[in-house]
């Protein structure tokens, strides 16, 4: 498969119109994705464990079920990460792995996820991924007129993006503006929203988060729910993202 | 006798002829002094002085420790004339700075004025306000004051210019560049603001590869850059991780280190509270007893621009 996204940010803010006004930045799933779909699922990032073999060292990557039952932590389609990555003992995941990647997909996750869509997804359409412009690796592309918010309610979180056009193929392509073509490689711009032009599904990563949210239809969300590679629960517009956060932090505000 | 009475009827007629000569030249004076006062009344009352115009060009400076705040006087009539500046508290509308004078300066000119060491309070949020003066009429205050900023006692050295780009640790064989991302408030922990930084490599890097990362992260100010917040972590070859927040370590991996400076805005009193603010970060890798260094920088706006991110927010 392939995922290429543009070079250069677009500064037509059209393509964002039709689910700008189904979402306000917050805590719950609806804040990051348009409620305008049939079912919506969790993507959970993998954690890592290290192993040590004869060619150096590897990095396994490991479900939160499996931190679960490392933790004695029951997974919940609101479990925070920090939550899994300690146990009762006091003993941190750390002395064993990495926690999992935040702001993106684990590229083998990521591979198998633009594979399951792309027979949803027409060839000939545009895909629109609208990458964080605070990432450091997006200063070459940035421009003070490209950088958009989705709505008013972004103001003040430090979060403006830019918006790329893409594609998605379901051919091997080994060109280097393919995002997908190095299996291990992490993407230098992991999109926080990504949505094909017609509009069938949508996929949002925060910057911040451990975890990836698509909205699309029964079949799909199935589907992805079902699969063998990604770890994936359901989730309600109504859940929480990051509840661990919630009861630390009660004397917070929404914007 | 004739001749005497004659000689005293002749002076007689030149004492009279000097007296009405004297009262002519007397009158002749003083019309001419009734004449002259009256012209220059009627001509004072004859031109209007109208207010000088409201001030424009509205700025503020940090040049040094204290601000200086800029304004231009602007007179239909022309002339000389100052801008009066009043600095107020924010929160409670105590006034700092009454009619505080910039120097007298010609029509369409700056009239600024520095604001003296001491008179502003850390931690204080302030406003300002400004009216012209020509010397006999005011003119009327600006309606929106120019700007707010919060007083600091303590200045930042840095240099307030946009961060350097993604940084090579140079010459190191594996392509590893420090990364640091933009501050932003933080939707995995409610309170903070959070600044993000990695080593990336474009091969794959030794398994034994000693990392380090000193983050410091700043807020804007009036007064420049002020440090609010460092971590300084490592990743070490057996993976163990030390520092106020610990980084995530995959040795041998592509990115076999990424870090966080964060600082709890909220707990320091500054929730709901707009700055920008501004991560450094100084890197070090080490292989092979070689040790490589870089520097990256990035910020979410200018030290002495509106600010961007607010505090509290519940992401």
């Amino acid at each position: 498969v392939s995922l290429v996204i543009d070079d250069t940010p677009s500064t037509d803010p059209t393509p964002l119109e039709w689910w700008a006004g189904h979402v306000i930045a917050g805590k719950r799933v609806r804040s990051w994705v348009p409620d305008v779909f049939e079912r919506y699922t969790r993507i959970l990032h993998p954690a890592y464990v290290r192993e040590e073999t004869p060619q150096g060292i590897v990095h396994q990557s490991v479900t939160w079920r499996e931190l679960g039952r490392w933790s004695g932590k029951a997974l919940t389609a609101e479990t925070c990460i920090d939550d899994l990555l300690v146990r009762g003992d006091g003993l941190s995941w750390t002395e064993r792995g990495s926690p999992p990647k935040q702001g993106q997909l684990d590229p083998k996750y990521m591979r198998r996820l633009v594979t399951l869509l792309a027979p949803t997804t027409d060839i000939a359409d545009a895909v629109w991924f609208l990458v964080w412009a605070g990432y450091g690796s997006m200063r070459s592309a940035r421009r003070e007129e490209a950088e958009l918010e989705p709505n008013i309610s972004w103001r003040g979180t430090g979060r403006t993006y830019l918006l790329f056009r893409g594609t998605i193929g379901s051919s091997v392509d080994k060109d280097k503006r393919n995002l997908l073509g190095d299996p291990l490689r992490p993407m230098t711009r992991p999109p926080s929203f990504w949505w094909p032009m017609h509009r069938s599904w949508f996929v949002s990563t925060d910057i911040d988060s451990f975890s990836t949210h698509v909205g699309g239809s029964t079949s799909l969300i199935s589907r992805l729910l079902e699969d063998d590679v990604l770890e994936a629960v359901p989730v309600r517009l109504d859940d929480l993202v990051d509840s661990c956060a919630d009861e630390k932090d009660k004397d917070a505000e929404t914007p | 006798m004739r001749g005497k009475s004659s000689g005293r009827g002749g002076g007689d007629k030149l004492r009279r002829a000097a007296r009405i000569l004297g009262f002519v030249i007397a009158l002749v004076c003083a019309l001419t002094l009734i004449g002259i006062y009256s012209g220059t009344a009627l001509g004072t009352s004859q031109v209007q002085n109208a207010a000088p115009d409201t001030p424009s060009n509205l700025a503020t400076e940090f040049p040094q420790a204290e601000p200086v705040l800029h304004a231009t006087f602007s007179d239909l009539n022309g002339g000389q004339g100052q801008v009066l500046y009043m600095v107020y508290d924010l929160s409670t509308g105590g006034i700092v700075l009454q009619d505080a004078p910039g120097p007298s300066v010609a029509s369409g000119s700056d009239s600024p004025y520095t604001i003296p060491t001491g008179t502003l309070v850390d931690g204080v949020t302030y406003k300002w306000t400004a009216r012209s003066f020509d010397g006999s009429a005011y003119s009327a205050a600006t309606t929106e004051p120019d700007f707010v900023a919060t007083s600091d006692s303590s200045t930042s050295s840095l240099s307030p210019t946009s961060g350097s780009g993604v940084q090579a640790a140079t010459a190191n064989p594996w392509g590893c560049l420090l990364d640091a991302d933009q501050p932003h408030a933080s939707a995995h922990q409610k309170k903070f603001i959070a600044a993000h930084s990695q080593v990336a490599c474009t091969s794959l890097p030794p398994g034994g590869m000693w990392i380090k990362q000193d983050q410091n992260l700043y807020r804007s100010s009036y007064t420049g850059w002020r440090f609010v917040a460092e971590n300084v972590s490592y990743c070490t070859s057996r993976n163990h991780s030390s520092g106020q927040d610990a980084p995530v370590c995959r040795p041998g991996d592509y990115v076999p280190m990424e870090a966080w400076v964060h600082w709890n805005c909220v707990d320091a009193g500054f929730k709901n509270q707009w700055y920008n603010y501004r991560q450094e970060d100084s890197g070090e890798i080490r292989s092979g007893g070689v040790s490589y260094f870089a520097y990256d920088a990035a910020q979410s706006g200018d030290w002495n621009a509106n600010g961007t991110v607010k505090c509290g927010l519940y992401l």
